[in-house]
């Protein structure tokens, strides 16, 4: 039987060999067809804007960095919060990063649109549950 | 006869174990009395003021000796333990007539007549200038601690952020490595696995950097052309400048030099010259436009340029934290900027910034 999958799934993040190693992971469990990746927030925002009248191209779920150049994390919901009443589909963020800061950590529970906030690194097994989560 | 003796020996006695007690203690006593406009002073009295003991105090004399703004907080009690009966007690500075300048307590009250008219007032006098010297400067022991104290918070949070995300990534390849089969695959990963090195090396150079301003603090401080030191920034700089058309306009006439750790300025100048050029406009030739000058005893230095500007009320503080880059441009690393408030603040000064997008920003360092 064909497993379930993830049709699109956006990394935002400024560390590369990260942004490698995350895709590679998802790759390697065969869970998500497409992967973007961007380099900070922005790139990501400009990225939706585009996609208001094509909600088919709209990712799944977005892995979202805190600390990136131009526009970080918090920017970037703020910017998303603004912008998803246009959007025709839900999207889920998880926000991932190395900061064990508590202010971050209780910041993103507050905020409605974030799934979760996950320390890195992201392990292969929490990865798996992830999608199995979010697929069903 | 000899009753009489007696009795001026005992007020001799007296008289000498109170002086000898005042001279311990450091206090003297005092009365005012209102009708005959006379002081009347205790033999410390006078040693604080440092007067001999033949001058005939009256009540400006003993009010002048204090500096401004106590003489006039004191002017303003007294007048008011005259008026409404009530007592004073301060801390006050106080210049000796030698010129010395003492923290002294002075404590007043009024004197009440047996009709209940205030007739004058009395009070005591204490030099207390070791003690408050000794609280002043525990009091600016704390601040510089918890300031250290701060400032060792926010590297350990660095630190920890920053060999955090090296760890991290070092854990997600050795997992990639462990599950691929593929060899050509396994080849990539350790390409990266280098790369990883090379930046968690770089990571732990710039750590060392910043360890290196709380020690190089210690180094001496000299006197410092500023025109020597733009020189040798120009001098570094020299291709980028020529390259970008840069103008430099700097006048240093108003504050010419500084007494600084050679070091730190170097980079400082360096940093923000360099800067200026890094985030120029694209539109244009970048103007960088230098000026120091003195006020309120700090010499000031401004660095404005014509290029991108920054958008302050997004950037915030950020702007000098440790690898925070806000312009897509391949060299910011997020470093200069983070190292030049170290720098300045190691040394007692402060820098700030005053931006507006798309026309320019200007660098204020005060030393």
């Amino acid at each position: 039987m064909q497993q379930k999958k993830i049709s699109s799934a956006w990394l935002i993040d400024d560390d590369k060999i990260y942004l490698f190693g995350l895709r590679k992971m998802i790759e390697i469990s065969k869970r998500c067809d497409s992967i973007t990746e961007f380099s900070n927030g922005s790139e990501a925002i400009r990225k939706l804007q585009t996609m208001v009248d094509s909600p088919e191209l709209l990712p799944d779920i977005i892995f979202l960095d805190i600390n990136m150049p131009v526009m970080d994390g918090w920017q970037f919901l703020t910017a998303f919060d603004l912008l998803k009443k246009q959007l025709s589909r839900q999207i889920i963020i998880y926000m991932i990063s190395s900061s064990i800061d508590d202010r971050d950590i209780e910041r993103a529970k507050q905020l409605d649109a974030v799934k979760n906030y996950i320390i890195k690194p992201l392990p292969f097994d929490k990865l798996q549950s992830i999608f199995a989560n979010e697929i069903q | 006869m000899e009753k009489l003796n007696n009795l001026t020996a005992e007020i001799r006695k007296n008289e000498l174990v109170s002086n000898e007690t005042e001279k311990m203690a450091r206090i003297g006593g005092w009365e005012y009395d209102l009708a005959t406009e006379k002081i009347y002073w205790s033999r410390e009295v006078y040693a604080i003021y440092g007067l001999s003991l033949d001058v005939d105090p009256d009540i400006l004399l003993a009010v002048d000796a204090y500096l401004e703004p106590y003489k006039h907080q004191l002017q303003v009690a007294i007048q008011r333990a005259i008026e409404d009966g009530e007592s004073y007690e301060f801390e006050l500075q106080l210049r000796q007539a030698s010129g010395k300048v003492l923290w002294v307590r002075a404590l007043g009250k009024p004197v009440i007549a047996e009709d209940g008219a205030i007739c004058g007032l009395r009070g005591t006098l204490q030099d207390i200038d070791e003690e408050k010297k000794k609280q002043i400067q525990l009091q600016q022991s704390v601040i510089i601690i918890s300031e250290q104290n701060k400032r060792l918070l926010n590297f350990a949070h660095i630190v920890s952020h920053n060999l955090r995300s090296h760890s991290g990534n070092l854990k997600t390849l050795l997992e990639l490595i462990r599950v691929t089969t593929d060899q050509e695959e396994r080849e990539v990963f350790i390409g990266y696995l280098n790369k990883l090195s090379d930046s968690l090396g770089q990571t732990i150079e710039h750590l060392a950097d910043v360890i290196k301003i709380q020690t190089e603090i210690k180094t001496t401080r000299k006197a410092i052309q500023l025109e020597d030191v733009l020189d040798d920034t120009i001098s570094i700089l020299a291709p980028t400048l020529d390259e970008t058309n840069a103008i430099i306009d700097a006048d240093f006439t108003g504050a010419p030099e500084i007494e600084y750790v050679q070091a730190y300025i170097e980079s400082i100048m360096l940093n923000l010259v360099s800067n200026a050029v890094k985030y120029r406009h694209p539109d244009r030739a970048p103007e960088i436009l230098i000026r120091s000058f003195s006020k309120n005893g700090k010499t000031i230095m401004t660095v404005a340029d014509n290029g991108l500007g920054i958008d302050l009320v997004k950037v915030g503080d950020h702007l000098f934290g440790m690898y925070q880059t806000f312009h897509e441009n391949k060299d910011a690393r997020g470093i200069g900027l983070f190292i030049t408030k170290n720098q300045v603040e190691a040394m007692g000064g402060t820098v700030s910034v005053e931006s507006t997008p798309d026309k320019g920003s200007v660098f204020i360092v005060e030393f």
